[in-house]
């Protein structure tokens, strides 16, 4: 049995070319639910749901989840639901009553109280049938067949049996696009970041049907926010997004957007959204495993730095990277980023020696009394060491030849300080112990 | 003196919520061993608390901090990471891998302000990804503390927060609050806050050997007041 929802334009006075864009991302978002999407007679979009009820949770959440979507301010889809297309089309557009039906039974008695003139195939009879007393199409099917087939035409008898499901229906489906680029011209103008947030919505469930059809995921996305053309025209703001893990997910998309747009401030008006996808990968196939799993943990762990880079910038997140070299401070080197690190690029020599975990970017210079070094006027006594560093001998300038020892306060804390040897003789501080 | 009914005698048997205030509680959440016997002593539930809010104060950086928590962040699961947020000087990598923890754990989180510092440590407790968060704050609203502890609870990170000893009159919800001091060749610890009676003395944990041993030859610099 087939089971058919209908999307329907409210009014049929707007003109086509309105409409297109609205039905084009409508159709792209229905993708999410059945792949079994087809425009329907320049005005709707018709999806085929019978295979996809269990998996959504059954017709009521499913088509809560469809009508929730339908409504795109200031349009409003209605929705009707029936074993046919042609009769969810019609459900969809009637004044009264039921416009969801599941039985067939029960899609006849509906249809039946539907005026002829529902039916646009009735338009050119429409006086015969009204001066032989037909006010609904229940009594148009009542007729005798050879008889109504005679007096009007085929397409209207077809027409019917379309309607009240006798004959199936054949529908080119909706074929998704190669490139995915979808604009919004806004009714309005917006410049709070929640306000383009939701009115960026209908384009990202575009965004997700498009990347469903074609079982697709996305590293990156841009989101371009039009501003008003005129003498203060300036160029549009492009908020680009991008995730560590390829995602096909609405709320990995809305997560990351929310911090971005409530982070960046938005100079002027709104009047368009666009938004266009980057190049789309094979999504790897879901591991529902029983006990945690590793990749899991890596997943959110890219989830949570995506969502920290987007407020603090990359240049916030800084994962190790340490070098093979002999000057501590060389050696100890963080790279912004949210790729992590590969233990097997780090050196081997790394964590064979004991450093102070506070290491200063720049040795500070110590000043002495009667040969001791002092910190902050108080004398440091050495208890540790030396461990000599010499490197750099083949540079010109280059040349270090550090004496390091690890001294203590009068309250105990311990430094870590070196003696200059080479250039400049002097006491310099250069981490602590934490 | 009337001695209270056997029930009242042990409270922790009618809800382990409840204690006598000469006792220490009995956490419902499990604990990490804090490698030093006489911590873990006086620790309820003879470790640090997992999924609590745990505030260290401390005069000044590099007084032994990160030492204290060494053993603890060892036990933990080794893909998950350990998130500094806002740390007072450059972490050094070589002395994390000296420490036998792995250096590919660490993320370091720069933020601009103390409120992205704020928000970073709450998102990463919402997450729940790392094994553990250290969050250093100079200024702290009561009402961010009592946020974080909140998150704390439901995620099963170690959560502590650094802040200056002149935070220590401030009420504070954390579960734990500790106010530590150099002294030599160790930690001095006032346990200022913990679930169950006062802790009356300082504790002093050893964290380096000591340096008659530790030198290869002579001390350099004898000190006159030992």
């Amino acid at each position: 049995m087939l089971l058919w929802i209908c999307l329907r334009w409210p009014d049929a006075s707007t003109p086509l070319t309105d409409r297109h864009d609205l039905l084009q991302r409508l159709a792209l978002s229905m993708l999410q639910y059945t792949p079994k999407v087809a425009f329907f007679r320049q005005d709707s979009v018709v999806l085929e749901v019978a295979t996809s009820l269990s998996l959504f949770g059954g017709i009521r959440r499913l088509v809560q989840a469809v009508r929730r979507q339908a409504i795109e301010p200031p349009h409003r889809m209605r929705v009707g639901m029936a074993p046919s297309a042609s009769g969810a089309w019609l459900l969809a557009g009637a004044a009264a009553g039921a416009r969801r039906v599941v039985r067939l039974s029960s899609l006849e008695r509906c249809l039946s109280r539907l005026p002829v003139s529902a039916l646009p195939e009735t338009g050119l009879h429409w006086q015969w049938i009204e001066n032989i007393g037909c006010e609904c199409l229940g009594d148009l099917s009542r007729l005798p067949r050879a008889g109504l087939q005679q007096r009007s035409s085929p397409a209207l008898v077809h027409a019917l049996d379309l309607a009240y499901g006798r004959q199936p229906e054949s529908l080119a489906w909706f074929q998704s696009p190669d490139v995915f680029c979808q604009k919004r011209q806004l009714d309005f103008n917006l410049q709070q970041a929640d306000a383009i947030q939701s009115a960026a919505q209908p384009l990202l469930h575009a965004l997700c049907g498009w990347l469903h059809a074609r079982q697709e995921a996305l590293h990156e996305f841009s989101l371009i926010l039009h501003h008003e053309k005129g003498r203060h025209a300036c160029p549009p703001t492009v908020v680009s997004l991008r995730f560590s893990d390829a995602t096909w997910r609405l709320e990995d998309f809305n997560r990351l957007l929310a911090e971005r747009l409530n982070h960046s401030t938005v100079q002027r008006q709104v009047i368009a959204l666009e938004l266009s996808a980057g190049p789309a990968h094979a999504r790897a196939p879901a591991n529902d495993t029983l006990f945690p799993d590793p990749a899991r943990f890596a997943q959110d762990e890219h989830r949570l730095l995506d969502l920290l880079s987007a407020r603090l910038g990359n240049v916030g997140i800084l994962r190790p990277a340490p070098r093979a070299h002999h000057l501590p401070e060389c050696a100890n080197v963080w790279e912004s980023g949210t790729q992590a690190p590969a233990s097997s690029s780090f050196p081997a020599s790394v964590g064979d020696k004991p450093r102070p975990f506070w290491l200063l970017p720049q040795p500070q210079a110590l000043s002495t009394r009667h040969e001791r070094p002092l910190h902050q006027g108080r004398p440091l006594r050495l208890i540790q060491g030396p461990e000599r560093i010499e490197t750099g001998w083949w540079t010109p300038g280059g040349h270090q030849r550090r004496d390091y020892f690890v001294a203590e306060d009068p309250d105990g804390a311990r430094y870590w300080v070196y003696r200059q040897r080479e250039v400049g003789d002097g006491w310099f501080l250069h981490g602590f112990f934490a | 003196m009337a001695t209270p009914a056997p029930l009242l005698r042990h409270p922790e048997r009618i809800h382990p919520a409840l204690w006598r205030a000469t006792q220490l509680a009995q956490p419902t959440r499990p604990t990490v061993g804090t490698g030093f016997p006489m911590l873990d002593q006086a620790l309820p539930g003879h470790g640090w608390p997992v999924g609590q809010l745990i505030e260290l104060m401390l005069e000044r950086a590099g007084c032994g901090e990160l030492q204290l928590f060494r053993h603890a962040l060892a036990q933990q699961a080794i893909e998950r990471c350990i998130a500094l947020i806002h740390p007072p000087y450059p972490p050094c990598i070589q002395a994390w891998a000296h420490w036998k923890l792995a250096p590919e754990r660490l993320l370091w989180l720069q933020p601009a302000s103390t409120s992205d510092a704020l928000w970073a440590a709450e998102q990463i407790l919402r997450h729940n990804v790392c094994a553990a968060v250290f969050c250093w704050a100079n200024s702290m609203q009561a009402a961010s503390l009592r946020r974080l502890q909140l998150l704390a609870q439901q995620s099963d990170s170690l959560c502590v927060v650094l802040r200056p000893t002149s935070a220590r009159y401030q009420p504070s919800t954390a579960a734990l609050r500790l106010v530590l001091q150099p002294c030599r060749q160790g930690i001095r610890l006032h346990i200022v806050k913990r679930q169950g009676a006062a802790s009356p003395d300082p504790l002093t944990l050893q964290l380096y050997p000591s340096y008659r041993k530790a030198a290869h030859h002579a001390a350099l610099d004898l000190p006159e007041m030992a």
